[in-house]
């Protein structure tokens, strides 16, 4: 009996070990982003440190632009939906819909429609989101929002799943300078809460103001795994482009909004102290600014 | 006599700028077999509800309207049209100059035509409309496709004047890329001088030439020219954003910034010319 005990212990010991070297963020760099998508998430501990059997998983994709480089490729959110139907959840929901089109974009769609299919979307938060009671709620305090003095209409599915997973773009964007991360999340309000970001600061497009919007919806509530797209990214004129497409061709991967903008920042050439989401998430206490603070692992395939 | 002809054209010019966008879409039937959808018509802030991700840039140069309609061909497919009333011609100009595509199309005087994989981007007086959908491997395609352009540039009388400092870098030649810039969005999309609008800027010209990157500020006044490029000297002296900061005279210093490239900024009466290599 003590032997077995001796033993639970190791095990217990060893499995929290493990997880404790589990990196912060990992970032693979290569052309195959279906294969890098799936090793990142390996490497992150792998999808079944995420995700459940039978829980229900939230995603949002950035997929609702034209322009290439703009939109998340899809190969990318392939890549998840197979790792999660792989770990055996019952439901996975697009916070955000993805339309017919945007899959036409990538060659693994057709060999991939079975999992595609089994996915449902919350059409109602197609743009321009309009409230409805069904499928959104309205928030009338942010707790310790700085910003946000109005009422919030946000899709009501992303309060009930039980992981959540972001997958944006790291690009350019004229006002906010990175769209990444953080702001991904404007893509669970209707376009009225939106619009309020723009419009009721001290003045219209108020880079300070809209920057203090995002983190405060950012304390809503964390995502559980980050999967940004920086292979094809457009690195000025957006966020919809046409503008100047650069390829780092990196999946980056964590759970740290606010670090993994900074270093998609950083890698994208910005300047950081232009992307005022990143001091401002970070005085929210939503992650970390300090890069040296991580273990950050780097891999090229 | 006089007063009638007063009053016709003064008639005609006030039907002219108050014609929305909505009266430019043609309608169904434009052409054999193609049918007319549902029209979106927004104004001013309510542009918002059209455009996803954008629409403040818009709102920079100056937004007035937009109207957007499919039409849809039972065999040869959909095209989708949105046409934007802009203040005037500069801004149109303005929204138009940040629609980057590899070919450019000029037709004397009007309208400019850009080309972009499966779509085009005109220019017209105070309007901006784009095309989309475009399928050229369908036979019959692409004559609808211009005559619907046709159709559309032939409603608005105006034409396509240009701002003068535009001009004048046109004649010299030697364009590769080019940007006409009205406030600070636009200028972070051409270049990023940090997210405070440190030029005050009213109007700006981009030019490209391949080997220098050319940013032209004009202002209202010279006193208003000559405070910026005094803020503007003062600001590149202390940031951490730029370094070996150097001045010639009162109208003239150079910085490096980050990536290694050289800023030479001057003071030309009412106007700052920013040079980039």
């Amino acid at each position: 009996m003590k032997k077995l005990s001796l033993l639970v212990v190791a095990l217990l010991l060893l499995s929290l070990s493990l997880v404790a070297k589990a990196p912060d963020i990992v970032v693979v760099k290569g052309e195959g982003i279906y294969e890098n998508t799936l090793f990142a998430v390996e490497k992150m501990g792998g999808m079944q440190r995420f995700v459940q059997p039978g829980q229900k998983v939230g995603l949002l994709v950035n997929s609702d632009f034209k322009e290439y480089g703009a939109y998340v490729n899809p190969d990318i959110v392939i890549a998840v939906l197979k790792m999660i139907f792989d770990a055996g959840v019952s439901d996975v929901v697009f916070l955000q819909p993805v339309s017919e089109e945007y899959w036409k974009k990538s060659n693994l769609a057709e060999s991939h429609w079975d999992i595609i299919s089994k996915t449902r979307g919350i059409d109602a938060n197609k743009f321009p989101a309009q409230f409805s009671e069904e499928y959104f709620v309205k928030i009338e305090n942010v707790e310790n929002a700085k910003a946000i003095n109005f009422e919030l209409e946000i899709v009501k599915e992303f309060f009930d799943v039980d992981v959540f997973i972001n997958i944006p773009i790291a690009k350019h964007h004229a006002t906010t300078v990175l769209t990444n991360a953080m702001k991904n999340l404007m893509g669970l309000n209707t376009r009225a809460s939106n619009v309020k970001f723009h419009l009721n600061g001290p003045s219209r497009n108020d880079p300070d103001f809209i920057a203090q919007c995002i983190v405060d919806l950012n304390l809503l509530r964390k995502a559980d795994l980050i999967i940004s797209d920086m292979t094809n990214v457009i690195k000025t004129n957006g966020p919809g482009g046409p503008g100047e497409i650069i390829s780092p061709m990196k999946i980056v991967a964590g759970r740290d909004a606010v670090a993994i903008d900074k270093y998609c920042a950083q890698e994208l050439g910005f300047f950081i102290e232009d992307v005022l989401t990143v001091q401002k998430g970070f005085e929210a206490g939503l992650g970390k600014i300090d890069l040296n603070q991580l273990n950050i692992v780097e891999f090229e395939n | 006599m006089r007063v009638t002809l007063f009053l016709i054209l003064l008639l005609t010019v006030f039907s002219l700028s108050s014609q929305t966008s909505k009266e430019i879409l043609p309608n169904s039937g434009w052409q054999e077999g193609w049918q007319k959808g549902e029209v979106q018509f927004y104004k001013g802030d309510d542009l918002f509800f059209l455009i996803n991700g954008g629409a403040d840039l818009y709102m920079e140069y100056g937004f007035v309207d937009v109207a957007a309609a499919d039409y849809v061909h039972s065999s040869l497919g959909k095209l989708y049209v949105e046409i934007y009333k802009m203040e005037n011609e500069k801004a149109a100009f303005g929204i138009f100059s940040m629609s980057k595509a590899s070919s450019l199309v000029k037709i004397a005087p009007s309208p400019w035509i850009i080309m972009a994989d499966k779509f085009l981007h005109i220019w017209k007086g105070s309007y901006y409309i784009t095309i989309s959908g475009a399928d050229f491997n369908k036979a019959g395609f692409s004559i609808d496709y211009l005559m619907l352009m046709s159709l559309i540039t032939d409603k608005i009388k105006e034409e396509n004047i240009l701002p003068e400092t535009f001009t004048k870098y046109e004649k010299e030649g030697c364009i590769y890329d080019f940007a006409y810039i009205m406030g600070p969005l636009a200028l972070n999309n051409v270049y990023s001088f940090g997210f405070q609008d440190i030029f005050n800027v009213e109007s700006a010209v981009m030019i490209d030439t391949g080997v220098v990157k050319i940013i032209e500020f004009e202002y209202s006044n010279v006193q208003k020219c000559e405070e910026t490029y005094r803020n503007v000297s003062d600001f590149m002296m202390r940031t951490n954003r730029f370094s070996s900061y150097s001045s010639e005279d009162n109208t003239l210093f150079s910085v490096t910034d980050r990536n290694g490239k050289i800023l030479i900024i001057s003071l030309k009466e009412n106007r700052i010319i920013v040079e980039i290599s």
